[in-house]
């Protein structure tokens, strides 16, 4: 792909916007699938929840810390405080609502439910809080330089200290999931839930908090992806169902499958755009040559078809358990 | 004893349980014979106002304005009408079938879109070859609609083969997802769609075999023509729901294994309501852009799924009329809130976080809906008073046999 019009650098530039994404992705996919894995809620409410941990950290620390420590250290504390308004938040969110629905008719459906009304109530809400236009969000200065540059190729600090931040985070969850005794317990609940209950475990406190878990990497994945966009109450949306494209193609149920699947989608998305450039003329029906700004558009919609490929071919995903939703 | 066995036949509760039975049975006759005379109900409304005015009631007409604020406009009927459509088309899967579709507002959308960019772009000086302009101007909205009917089917039958063979909440993320596909197409081919503006400059909204001009000019004629589409089509859904397929949608719903077993084809039943569902939808869809005559780009977008849902929820999603009643409240309050409580508390323009919030709170407290709740409190009272007799009886029957014994002995 890198022959024809299209640089070598251009070509790493590519890849390394794919692999930004494609962390983010991996970070929420994995928050919803510990959910889906334990609760069998699909928490449709992700997005939002990411858009709300962005404005909680630009609150933190545009509003709040900035004027004092400096726009570095105000940062710093948005990152750190973030995940715990959000773990706090979540938990809370469980006890008081979603835990009014186990045990009912239907307690899948309702709970699929209650998110999708929490992924219309919260943007609006934002907006009654926060004002309706977006926030400006800009890269703390102690990030404002690029660690390589030659030509097209720039790769920024920031961008770099996302994936490596991710990197971690997703090195933490795995130890987390497979080496503690939380992660152990997580584990088996996912397999069955009722023999964790009969072998004594509080079942219901696992749920809190892994719900909260899950929502506390919703909003830090909100408040690291700030910086490179702005903060808009809409900004949830376009992610949500990228992450649902991830989980499938990925496969539920499996820790591997969302890691690579965000990894391969991001590189997908990030490299569509370079089609239009190369030596290769690709022409529509009416004649015309598609040009290089359909193939910048063409990226969103070319993750929908890879999903609906893959559920066609192997519908529990690349790396998915089998039967996992049945 | 003699308490148990009521003499009064007309007790509250059994007044409640009569309306109930005769809402359940005569309920589409009803609101179809309300809603046939609904335009002229508000256009007396609309004239008594001038006629008020006219012979010096100057004060009786304000006051009948202001009451008017509180009365659902035609146009508003109109929208209401459209969504009782959508939200019976969806019940197909949601209440009968039992599956859960987030990507409603693909057909929706592709339904509106499709009679939009027939209408906006079949004219000379395009693409459009020479005879498709000239039947076009002859039949515009006939071939339309029937395009679009087509073109939903096919949509519907596509992403049923896809995701009909999910279950559950996975089936509802795979639909939500596949919907989005046709909101950032939508977006991406701005030069057909007009991208996040919308589609505007729609032409030729008339029937060409009545010679009827329907669209923004004429509310009435709007309603009539709407009012027609959505009785056929929605006494076809209450037909196919009460024919033996009907029953095997439901039989899926309670138990798939058990379906299954009994030999019904079950992926073919749930693709067929699918397809069912989503080529109605797309009905629907068409008939929401007729009034505005613009295409907005909010009816593909997933917060119209979220409204059907709630609506669907609302009224009750496993009754019948359920859509109506939840489309009726729905789109009243959200006017409403908009229009006249906006004017006393600038909260109230913020409508999706109190869409999001009630809806939020239905699926807590209220989860079968309006009318699945009398229908509920309906059957558990019937159900108690069917126990009374039974108990009445042997009771009865009891004390028989001890006399009985007592005379023997």
């Amino acid at each position: 792909m890198a022959a024809g019009g299209v640089e070598f650098s251009e070509f790493v530039q590519h890849l390394f916007l794919g692999l930004v994404q494609g962390s983010f992705w991996v970070l929420l996919a994995l928050g919803l699938s510990i959910i889906f894995g334990l609760m069998g809620i699909i928490n449709f409410g992700h997005g939002a929840f990411y858009m709300l941990g962005a404005y909680v950290g630009f609150t933190v620390s545009d509003l709040i810390f900035s004027p004092f420590l400096g726009p570095n250290a105000g940062f710093i504390v948005a990152l750190a405080s973030v995940p715990i308004v959000m773990f706090a938040l979540g938990m809370v969110f469980e006890r008081y609502v979603i835990s009014r629905i186990y045990n009912t008719e239907n307690e899948r459906f309702s709970g699929v439910l209650i998110m999708f009304g929490m992924s219309i109530f919260l943007p609006d809400f934002v907006r009654l809080l926060w004002g309706r236009p977006g926030k400006p969000f800009n890269i703390p200065p102690m990030f404002q330089f690029s660690l390589f540059k030659t030509g097209t190729l720039d790769i920024t600090a920031y961008r770099s200290f996302t994936i490596i931040t991710a990197a971690i985070l997703v090195a933490l969850l795995w130890v987390l999931i497979y080496k503690t005794n939380l992660g152990m317990m997580i584990r088996a609940g996912t397999n069955n839930n009722t023999m964790v209950k009969v072998l004594g475990i509080n079942v219901s406190r696992i749920w809190r908090l892994t719900f909260g878990l899950g929502i506390a990497l919703a909003g830090f994945s909100g408040v690291m992806i700030a910086p490179l966009f702005a903060v808009d109450a809409t900004m949830g949306e376009l992610i949500l169902v990228q992450t649902f494209i991830v989980v499938v193609v990925g496969g539920m149920g499996s820790f591997i499958g969302p890691v690579i699947g965000g990894l391969i989608l991001g590189q997908l998305w990030a490299l569509t755009p370079l089609v239009g450039r190369t030596q290769y003329v690709v022409q529509n029906w009416t004649g015309t040559v598609i040009g290089p700004d359909f193939w910048e558009k063409a990226s969103d919609i070319l993750l929908f078809i890879v999903m609906a490929v893959i559920l066609l071919l192997r519908p529990r995903g690349l790396f998915g358990q089998e039967g996992a939703f049945d | 004893m003699d308490a148990a066995a009521p003499k009064n036949r007309f007790t509250p509760r059994e007044f409640w349980a009569w309306i109930s039975e005769v809402f359940d049975n005569y309920g589409i006759l009803i609101l179809a014979g309300l809603l046939l005379v609904y335009p002229f109900f508000f256009s007396a409304l609309n004239d008594s106002i001038i006629w008020l005015e006219d012979n010096d009631w100057e004060a009786t007409a304000e006051v009948v304005a202001e009451v008017r604020g509180f009365v659902p406009s035609t146009p508003l009927m109109i929208q209401i009408l459209i969504y009782t459509l959508f939200g019976v088309a969806f019940n197909i899967l949601l209440g009968n079938t039992g599956m859960l579709s987030l990507g409603h507002c693909a057909f929706f959308g592709v339904g509106g879109y499709t009679v939009g960019i027939m209408h906006a772009w079949i004219k000379p000086g395009t693409y459009a070859p020479d005879w498709m302009v000239n039947a076009f101007k002859v039949l515009p909205l006939e071939i339309s609609l029937i395009t679009c009917i087509i073109v939903s089917t096919f949509v519907a039958w596509l992403i049923g083969t896809i995701c009909s063979t999910k279950r559950g909440v996975y089936f509802a993320m795979v639909t939500l997802s596949i919907s989005m596909i046709f909101y950032y197409s939508a977006q991406t081919f701005d030069d057909l769609t007009g991208g996040t503006d919308g589609l505007g400059g729609l032409e030729n909204m008339r029937l060409g075999s009545i010679g009827l001009r329907v669209g923004i000019m004429d509310a009435n004629i709007t309603y009539y023509f709407v009012y027609i589409l959505s009785v056929v089509f929605i006494a076809a859904i209450w037909q196919v729901l009460r024919s033996p397929f009907g029953h095997v949608l439901r039989a899926v719903r309670e138990n798939e294994n058990r379906a299954r077993i009994c030999g019904y084809n079950v992926a073919k039943v749930r693709l067929m309501a699918f397809t069912m569902s989503g080529a109605v939808s797309g009905v629907a869809g068409a008939l929401a852009i007729i009034y505005g005559e613009t295409v907005p780009i909010e009816n593909i977008h997933f917060i119209t799924s979220g409204q059907i849902v709630i609506i669907t929820l609302f009224g009750g999603a496993g009754t019948f009329l359920g859509p109506a009643v939840g489309s009726f409240i729905y789109w009243y309050l959200r006017q409403l809130m908009s229009v006249e409580f906006v004017k006393y508390l600038a909260i109230f323009q913020y409508w999706e976080a109190w869409v999001g919030g009630i809806f939020v709170l239905i699926v807590l407290f209220v989860p079968s809906g309006i009318l699945g709740t009398i229908r509920n409190m309906t059957l558990e009272y019937r159900e108690k008073k069917l126990l009374n007799r039974k108990a009445v009886a042997e009771a009865l029957a009891k004390n028989a046999d001890d006399e009985t014994a007592a005379d023997t002995e």
